[in-house]
């Protein structure tokens, strides 16, 4: 940006800026003596509400964390408790630990602690229920109704 | 820098460009104080300021401003500036020549007559003066040289 005044008419370089009269600055200087200067950054008050919400939040943070860990400590007893209720289950709690490790278990505590249907064998020596094929392919020949 | 040490530094560029921005010298005191209220409660902030003479002159827009509004006469706001006026604001070699300036700075607009005064007389950089009267740098710029050319024209056809 060019800031030279090389362009300035003559005609405005014989004039300087005129001086305000005296009594104006007392005028001006009592009036805003009596003005309080505004406080600092924040007033007194912001700054107290601002550390009101940095403590709330604070607060907030932590009570989730510890509310978490107490109820994942409260899962992980249920899930135990459960799974020594179920020996098949807890059979296959055993298995799995060994290959994929506690930690893993646990966190698929869910899935290997569903109760199980359990099997029976029939006279025959098929078996039935989970597991058993027999209601796949011989019980879709054998007519469920009545024909009429 | 207190307000003693403020008024002495800008009060009477202050009182000037409010006489160029409202048109009377009655007006121009009043707002001038009311410019200084505002700037004394900001003493105690004024590490934040990063150019304390452009933010002086923002305070004087913006009081000015205020005061159209008050008026609700916004649209004179361009013809408040007479010729007579110039004899309060510069100092010539004699009177009739302060009368001819003051005919061509009510020949410019008032934008025009801010930027003159800014530039020419209180020494504000274009920046300065964007920052004062909330424009850009180049349109302070631009002013000026629009406001130059008509002078220029205005001096040329008086002689």
């Amino acid at each position: 940006m060019n800031e030279d005044n090389r362009s300035t008419p003559e005609e405005l370089k014989g004039f300087v800026p005129r001086p305000a009269s005296p009594h104006l600055r007392a005028k001006v200087l009592v009036a805003a003596a009596a003005t309080p200067p505004a406080g600092r950054f924040l007033t007194a008050a912001q700054w107290g509400m601002a550390a009101a919400c940095a403590l709330l939040v604070i607060g907030a943070l932590a009570g989730d964390a510890v509310l978490s860990k107490a109820l994942a400590e409260r899962l992980d007893v249920l899930l135990n408790e459960r799974s020594a209720a179920s020996p098949v289950a807890n059979a296959d709690r055993t298995g799995l630990e060994e290959i994929l490790g506690a930690d893993q278990v646990r966190l698929l505590g869910t899935k290997t602690t569903r109760p199980r249907r359990d099997s029976t064998i029939r006279i025959d020596g098929r078996m039935e229920g989970r597991g058993s094929n027999l209601e796949d392919k011989e019980d879709a020949d054998v007519p469920t109704k009545n024909p009429r | 820098m207190q307000l003693d040490e403020l008024y002495d530094a800008y009060g009477d560029a202050l009182y000037r460009y409010l006489i160029l921005k409202l048109g009377s010298s009655h007006d121009a005191e009043d707002m001038l104080q009311e410019t200084f209220v505002r700037l004394a409660r900001y003493v105690g902030r004024r590490r934040f300021i990063r150019d304390p003479k452009a933010f002086a002159f923002r305070c004087a827009h913006n009081e000015a401003s205020r005061f159209w509004k008050k008026r609700l006469r916004r649209r004179d706001e361009e013809n408040t500036f007479r010729p007579d006026l110039a004899s309060l604001i510069f100092q010539g070699p004699d009177e009739a020549s302060e009368i001819r300036l003051g005919e061509a700075l009510a020949a410019l607009s008032a934008e025009q007559r801010e930027v003159i005064l800014l530039k020419d007389f209180e020494g504000l950089t274009f920046r300065a003066i964007g920052s004062a009267c909330g424009v850009s740098t180049h349109t302070a710029a631009s002013r000026h040289r629009y406001a130059m050319d008509r002078l220029r024209s205005f001096f040329g056809e008086k002689k």
